[in-house]
């Protein structure tokens, strides 16, 4: 049987239009959310050049190799290039089956296309379990924020965060100063330390005839840790939601190398986006999607995605959550286990835990705190200070604040 | 030292020597060799990259060298260093002899007073070497920068030796584990591997080419039993090398049959922490049923 693909390829090449059809090809990558740069596509044309083009397999392969950066990407592009190539009639790239994946509503109000592509990415695996949930629960996504959160009548979200900016900022610069609190390996000189800096030493001592007048020193640079923040932002933290991402704006203020991220059902990177956007309007977005809070699910897609944000030589992570999650407690386990691995401390804190009744049974919370090294409330901004103090003091030790 | 003209070449040269594997390995380090571009191999620990230089190494019938990174390597470590103490004692020395402190200090800024790192010993190889740079996840961004700008000109400036450039750039090939990811200049200067566990097929087959003698039945075992053990939620999942030690270790102790009491007693060839023992002693039954 005449391999189509043969056809195809000869014909193109034969048109001279084999380079414009691997150039769109790689657009279509890119816009399916691949990482692909213009370098690769170059490395890719100038690797076509060196095998014989004809042979699917081969094709397939060496294009693969020269674009791809990630194993992640590996099944979309297997996908992707068995519709764009092995298609008889024309090569062309608006098939049916190479639409883009349906996004949530939350992408199309922003303009930037990087945006589209992480959510698309992680958009694609829910959203049919939100299909679902959307149905039963069209009616109640519809109330507005401000409305769910008079209902929550919680005595302790009493505070009007709007006044505590101040308070929050301090907290913010106490927080990045506790994070940089680690000596990395890498030596580099300074004016005093623990090693000599033979390098520097041999220098001077060749200025002065040989004999080390001067000791330079050489000491391990400090290495600021990272901050990977988590915050639920689903109904049913709504009445938190306001002081937790001023929480979060203001440690990223003031700190280096943070992301933050928001879930409900879904997981969206909000790190870069503080500065052009009000946070209120992220929120408001995000709790249009409905169903319950899959924190499970969501974490996974963080793991799936995003897991080079975790470094556990460097890496803090932090959870604000209240724990109730509407997915399996052993997926959320094992998700935690290796967000745990990938950093050095994992903080959870819990608005809940400052009602005086409260025990965290819940499936999903009782599942997660084995496995979290500081659990605490974090719902006003002392709870937040001690927190920030914690920090400071030892951030190996386990304990409840 | 030979060449490599074809994909098929490759492919020959892997199963010359003993290496298992497949099209997509084949087909990468011919384009590496060709495009001239440094070849990154990423994948689970324990599944044959370090492998893939030795055997491109052997294959060429060239040099293989080795940087193995770690968190702190810098520049002295990996390039080259002076040898302090050595240039000391000489400039001790002449200035017993009453010599010129000009004279000394040409004198020990010289080849005999610089201590060769792997990457500046690939550079000035007469052949082209392999250069193995194993592990580069575990060093830090700081590193790659650095390491960034080596591999673009293949050149290197001593300050006191003038500028070296290569006479023929080096294969080099990367490894990593995934512990950290990449920055994005170092992926896109590289062509990017991905190896996978192997199916059992062929994980059949390289137990079959490394561990010669072994019973086919208990090799089949043993496939199949690590291939569910990689299935499930383990701390460390066992590799390909932890498939091999285990055969060879059956082979040492003359067992034709995987079974309960053998199982236990090796287990720790395939699973190496405490929790996963633990675990794999529970499941032992099931796992022996799906064998």
């Amino acid at each position: 049987m005449k391999d189509p693909h043969a056809r195809v390829v000869s014909q193109a090449r034969a048109q001279g239009s084999l380079v414009n059809s691997v150039v769109e090809f790689c657009s279509l990558l890119k816009s399916h959310g691949l990482q692909i740069s213009r370098s690769n596509t170059d490395i890719a044309l100038a690797g076509l050049a060196e095998i014989d083009i004809v042979s699917f397999a081969h094709f397939r392969m060496s294009l693969r190799i020269c674009l791809l950066q990630r194993p992640e990407d590996i099944p979309a592009y297997n996908d992707l290039f068995d519709s764009y190539w092995r298609n008889d009639s024309d090569s062309s790239p608006h098939d049916t089956q190479t639409e883009p994946p349906q996004k949530p509503e939350f992408s199309t109000k922003n303009n930037g296309e990087s945006n589209d592509t992480e959510l698309s990415v992680s958009a694609e695996t829910l959203s049919t379990d939100n299909e679902q949930e959307n149905d039963s629960e069209a009616n109640s996504s519809n109330q507005s924020p401000h409305a769910i959160r008079a209902l929550a009548r919680d005595p302790l979200a009493e505070n009007d965060p709007s006044n505590n900016t101040a308070a929050l900022d301090r907290i913010g610069r106490s927080f990045a100063r506790a994070l940089a609190r680690r000596r990395s390996r890498r030596h580099q000189s300074h004016r005093s330390g623990k090693r000599i800096d033979s390098r520097k030493l041999m220098r001077s001592a060749v200025r002065h005839g040989g004999i080390p007048l001067e000791l330079p020193w050489r000491r391990q640079q400090i290495r600021r840790s990272r901050l990977v923040i988590f915050c639920d932002v689903s109904r049913s933290m709504d009445s938190y939601a306001e002081l937790l991402l001023q929480f979060a704006a203001a440690v990223l203020r003031h700190a280096w190398r943070v992301e933050v991220f928001l879930f409900a059902n879904d997981l969206v990177r909000v790190s870069d986006r503080w500065h052009d956007e009000n946070w209120t309007s992220l929120t408001e977005n995000f709790t249009g999607l409905g169903g319950g809070t899959q924190i499970g699910a969501s974490l996974q897609s963080f793991v799936d995605n995003y897991h080079y944000c975790l470094n556990s030589r460097q890496c803090v992570a932090i959870v604000l959550s209240d724990g109730l999650d509407a997915g399996e407690p052993a997926s959320l386990k094992a998700t935690l286990r290796r967000i745990k691995a990938g950093s050095r401390q994992l903080i959870w804190l819990n608005p809940l835990l400052a009602t005086p009744a409260y025990e965290p049974i819940a499936r999903g919370m009782a599942a997660a705190l084995p496995l979290v090294d500081v659990f605490a409330s974090g719902h006003n901004l002392e709870s937040l200070q001690r927190i920030a103090s914690v920090l400071h003091e030892a951030p190996s030790r386990i304990h409840d604040v | 030292m030979n060449t490599i003209d074809s994909i098929e070449q490759a492919s020959a040269a892997l199963a010359a020597r003993g290496y298992v594997g497949d099209e997509e390995i084949a087909t990468a380090l011919f384009l590496s060799m060709r495009l001239r571009r440094p070849l990154l191999v990423e994948g689970h620990a324990g599944v044959g990259k370090t492998e893939i230089a030795k055997v491109l190494a052997a294959a060429l019938d060239t040099e293989l060298i080795r940087l193995q990174c770690y968190e702190g390597l810098d520049a002295s470590s990996a390039l080259y260093e002076w040898n302090y103490a050595k240039q000391i004692l000489r400039i001790r020395l002449d200035e017993q002899s009453k010599r010129d402190a000009k004279e000394t200090e040409a004198h020990i800024f010289d080849e005999a007073y610089l201590l060769e790192r792997p990457l500046l010993k690939a550079l000035r190889h007469p052949q082209a070497p392999v250069l193995l740079i194993d592990e580069i996840d575990r060093a830090d961004e700081e590193f790659e920068a650095f390491l960034l700008e080596t591999l673009a000109e293949y050149q290197v400036t001593i300050p006191e030796l003038g500028t070296i450039t290569a006479h023929q750039p080096p294969f080099v090939v990367l490894t990593s584990n995934r512990v950290r990811e990449l920055g994005e200049a170092l992926r896109r200067r590289c062509l990017y591997l991905w190896i996978d566990y192997p199916s059992m097929h062929k994980e059949l087959a390289i137990i079959e080419q490394r561990v010669p003698g072994i019973e086919r039945n208990l090799a089949e075992q043993l496939v199949r039993f690590v291939a569910s053990l990689r299935e499930c939620d383990l701390d460390k999942r066992p590799g390909v090398a932890e498939t091999l030690d285990w055969a060879s270790a059956l082979v040492e102790l003359h067992v034709d049959h995987l079974d309960a009491a053998v199982a236990t007693a090796s287990l720790g060839c395939i699973v190496k922490t405490r929790r996963d023992v633990n675990w794999v002693r529970a499941e032992l039954e099931n796992l022996l049923r799906a064998t």
